[in-house]
């Protein structure tokens, strides 16, 4: 075949491939024009997940009708003149590739009208050839009307995944925009049925209980932190909300990020929203956060990729310092005034467990009414020495253990199962840190230096950490090609293997930066109380009590929870009492 | 198997037998006690495969036989029976054993006794021991030996053999304590082996003052028994090499401290009530007097970050440099709770060398403590 310049709708369908996807970026595509155009409200209505219809309406400026035939040409936009403004873009959109893109891929009609005119204009397009044209009364806005996408690009049409997995893609393209643009009110319909809504009342606090659900909303605390312009460092400034450490899922999509109000990925973000979060939760759990960063807007370059989901910072790392230190910020308060923040009276509407109804007063019970007797037991504190923190839970009795492994507690607002090793973590994680700030962890000398061997590699790493081992209390000499000797080591480790305990510590530090906190967590996994002990009664009540004035008592460093609360309404729903 | 024993024998003998028995045992015929008529007596064993546990009580045997009972229901029913003689009567054919005592009928369900795995204990002693010195032996070292199955050798206690000595000895890594004794016989060629401290503890409980103990040393099958008055005891050995302990003990001290037991323990176990939250960390204070034979400055100083401290000073005698050590104070009440004497000898030769306690004038009972620091 001769080589030949594209027809046009070859290159518009070409093209649409690379900005729409998927219904979701036709609805991303749209949502934007109508943000750019100063939008106060947007609707929009899809039926088969976005396959059958889209319809986008704004209350935004509208359309000129001279200019509208110009919209739908590839490269036509209002909000660029030239290659410079690039670098200073204020606006979502500005390749002015969507509206001619969605249309060469679909049967799509727009009503718009403009602010200034009179009178609105309809017209239609069918995969990218212009239809009917017709004046028409409309409010001003547009309403873009999608229908039938992909219906002549089958192959793009096959690789569409449900359609309930198209209508969660939209779902998160508006939910992203609703929580960047708090003061539009969005609305999302499903095949006839509301799905979202947002209030447009301009409060972040609004669309994140929204978003992520009043119950997971309670649970997160809002960011505010406007890193100071200095010397040849640009101003980050980072709002939004992230979660506490008792809410976590198990993966990273709920940690959302804007940029300048545009909704983007960026694994370095991420990151350091779970640095931050270092120590408090571990492998396989991660935070909810809805982050919005304002920097310069020649700071950041957003012309990477078609759908613009990317973005490249000048200085990555001053963008990554900043969200790091803004989420550990709200983390250290929140430990520091865990008492104020945990709500673990009996929540209300009436969900504490009652105390039995004393038996009716007979004669008997008048007579014996002896002033000791109505004096409040309750007033003595329930342990002659209780430590000065302040309480994070109820005070807890201890009922037994199940399957050596959880610990049975009941509180004033139900059951509480405690798991025993991610618990024994959280204190041990808790003691260590507050001895490495109190000048070190007590270190017991070892009487008959046991040698232990590593593997090559563990050897290597240990030579390299040896520092982070002598912060810990671990007092090693190199005794032979990969093996080594221990002097001391740290008391709390008192009857455990030290090379077991340093392979574990190795494995992780590894896998994560090389610091005394990460080396900490890992010390306090090896050595807490294994699942399939048994625990004597006494054990567990010290357990408990001090995990109920542990700064954070909800999950083990390494991530895992520590305990589950069965409230009494759960109880009695399951066994159908009220 | 008909035989009629008195109750307060049966049930002295239960509990000393019964202790050999696991909690949850990996045949259920282990949690059984066997009973069988030798002579004129009635024989009871108990065993977990590892320990076993025989003793003998008088008895007036009608009809001789054998039979395993379940041994917390036998116990526990023996030990509320009256004072009075007790009948037990054996139906073989449903393993039933119906006992009379006083105005209780009771029959009990067992397990033929033909399923209880044998017992051999040793034969003739080797040697003999004064139970009384034997129990201080074990007493003075076993709460020693590690309690953490990381170094299963440790969770023993090393026992030693040669010329007239006998030595005990036992270590968890950061203590040792070793005593030693002198015995009748000789043993030309050094004999050692590692006896689990359990099986120790349950000797110390079978020893008398006025018994003599027969020690039959571990031959083929690597069993020790010990031979009291009507018990004996047998018990495996542990495999492997018990470390060397000697080079760990100093000869020469920077420090020497002498205390009042009695004294020095009531000071620890205060110290105790704060160092509980420091990894029982308790530093010891000494400071020797200016002039020899004056009281010297000796101090324990327990801290707890949060609920405050308390120091404590013990009357002393000291000489050579001053010294702040710090140790776990559990392991110094331990061994001062298991020192007779009225006055210790404390020796050390600076914070980070090891802390070595002795009674006075004693050179057979050292006990060595390493240091704790931050």
């Amino acid at each position: 075949m001769p080589i030949a310049i594209l027809a046009d709708e070859v290159v518009d369908r070409i093209a649409a491939g690379e900005a729409i996807e998927r219904p979701a970026s036709a609805v991303k595509e749209l949502i934007e024009n109508a943000i750019d155009a100063a939008a106060t409200a947007v609707h929009i209505e899809t039926a088969a997940g976005g396959r059958k219809l889209l319809r986008v309406s704004d209350n935004g400026t509208g359309i000129r009708r001279c200019e509208i035939e110009l919209a739908f040409k590839r490269h036509a936009t209002s909000k660029l003149r030239c290659a410079d403004e690039l670098s200073a873009i204020r606006t979502l959109g500005f390749r002015g590739e969507a509206l001619a893109s969605i249309a060469a891929v679909s049967q799509a009609t727009i009503v718009t009208r403009h602010r200034d005119e009179k009178m609105g204009l309809r017209m239609q397009w069918d995969g990218g050839v212009m239809g009917r044209q017709q004046p028409v009364g409309a409010p001003a806005g547009s309403v873009i009307t999608i229908e039938n996408l992909f219906f002549n690009t089958p192959a793009r049409l096959k690789f569409l995944k449900t359609d309930n997995t198209e209508k969660r893609q939209i779902y998160w393209v508006v939910a992203r925009y609703a929580l960047a643009y708090p003061q539009i009110a969005f609305a999302l319909l499903n095949d006839g049925r509301e799905r979202f809504r947002s209030s447009g009342s301009g409060q972040l606090a609004d669309v994140v209980a929204r978003v992520f659900g009043l119950k997971e909303f309670k649970h997160m605390l809002p960011v505010q932190a406007a890193e100071p312009p200095r010397m040849g460092r640009v101003a980050v400034d980072v709002r939004g909300y992230a979660s506490l450490p008792r809410l976590h899922r198990a993966s990273r999509d709920r940690i959302i990020f804007f940029v300048n109000g545009r909704a983007v990925q960026d694994s370095t973000l991420t990151h350091a929203v779970v640095q931050a979060y270092d120590g408090l939760l571990g492998a396989g759990a991660f935070p909810l956060a809805a982050l919005m960063l304002s920097v310069p807007p020649d700071f950041v370059d957003v012309n990477v990729h078609p759908t613009k989901a990317e973005v490249r910072f000048r200085d990555q790392q001053t963008v990554f310092r900043a969200v790091q230190r803004a989420v550990r910020t709200i983390l250290h308060e929140a430990a520091e005034s865990a008492a104020d923040v945990e709500s673990w009276a009996a929540p209300s509407g009436g969900g504490t467990i009652r105390e039995a109804p004393r038996p009716a007063a007979s004669w008997r019970h008048a007579l014996a009414e002896d002033p000791f007797d109505s004096y409040p037991h309750d007033r003595i504190p329930e342990r002659a020495e209780a430590p000065m923190q302040p309480r994070t839970l109820p005070p807890l009795r201890v009922l037994g253990q199940a399957g050596a492994a959880y610990i049975i507690a009941e509180g004033p607002a139900g059951l509480y199962l405690v798991d025993q090793n991610a618990a024994h973590e959280r204190l041990l994680y808790q003691q260590l840190q507050r001895d490495l700030g109190n000048g070190g962890l007590p270190i017991q000398a070892v009487a008959e230096s046991q040698s232990f061997v590593l593997a090559p590699e563990d050897a290597a790493l240990l030579t390299d950490t040896a520092q982070i081992f002598a912060q810990l209390g671990f007092e090693l000499e190199v005794f032979g090609p990969n093996t080594f000797l221990a002097r001391s080591l740290p008391a709390m480790l008192c009857g455990q293997a030290p090379g077991d305990v340093i392979a574990h510590i190795l494995n992780r530090l590894r896998d994560n930066d090389p610091t005394v906190q990460c080396a900490a967590v890992a010390m306090a996994a090896a050595t807490a109380i294994k699942r399939g002990q048994i625990l004597q009664t006494d054990e567990m009540r010290a357990l408990v009590a001090e995990l109920e004035r542990c700064p954070e008592p909800h999950s083990a460093p390494s991530g895992n929870k520590t305990l589950v609360h069965i409230t009494s309404e759960q109880l009695s729903a399951e066994f159908r009492r009220s | 198997m008909i035989v009629s024993v008195l109750q307060e024998n049966l049930a002295k003998s239960l509990g000393i037998v019964t202790r050999a028995i696991e909690s949850s045992p990996p045949l259920p015929v282990l949690s059984n006690v066997l009973l069988e008529t030798e002579d004129s007596r009635l024989k009871l064993s108990a065993t977990n495969l590892e320990v076993s546990i025989t003793a003998w009580i008088g008895a007036k045997v009608e009809q001789a036989g054998s039979i395993t009972l379940p041994a917390r229901t036998f116990s526990e029913l023996v030990g509320t029976l009256s004072r009075e003689r007790i009948d037990m009567k054996l139906d073989a054919s449903t393993h039933t054993m119906e006992m009379r005592c006083g105005v209780q009928t009771t029959n009990i369900r067992g397990i033929d006794a033909d399923e209880f795995p044998p017992i051999n204990h040793g034969p003739e002693a080797d040697f003999h021991l004064a139970g009384d010195t034997l129990k201080e032996m074990i007493n003075q070292t076993v709460f020693a030996a590690a309690t953490e199955m990381n170094r299963p050798i440790l969770t023993g206690v090393y026992v030693k053999l040669e010329d007239t000595t006998l030595t005990m000895a036992a270590a968890d890594g950061y203590r040792l304590a070793v005593r030693t004794s002198e015995m009748a016989n000789s043993f030309d060629e050094k004999q050692d082996m590692v006896i689990p401290a359990r099986t120790m503890n349950e000797v110390a409980r079978i020893c008398g003052d006025d018994m003599e103990v027969g020690v039959c040393l571990p031959k083929e099958r690597n069993a020790i028994t010990f031979t009291a008055p009507n018990v004996v005891i047998t018990s495996q050995a542990l495999d492997g090499r018990f470390p060397d302990f000697a080079a760990i003990i100093p000869r020469s001290f920077a420090t020497t401290t002498m205390l009042y037991t009695s004294d020095l323990l009531a000071v620890c176990r205060r110290a105790e009530i704060f160092a509980r939250d420091n990894a029982n960390s308790s530093t010891m204070v000494v400071r020797p007097a200016d002039n020899p034979g004056e009281p010297a400055d000796v101090m324990i100083v327990g801290k707890s970050a949060e609920r405050g401290d308390t120091e404590g000073a013990a009357q002393a005698t000291a000489e050579g440099e001053p010294l702040d050590i710090s140790f776990n104070i559990k392991y110094l009440i331990d061994v001062l709770n298991v020192i007779k004497e009225e006055r210790v000898i404390f020796q050390s030769n600076g914070p980070e060398n090891p802390g070595v306690l002795k009674p006075e004038e004693r050179e057979d009972f050292v006990h060595v403590i390493m240091p704790m620091s931050k």
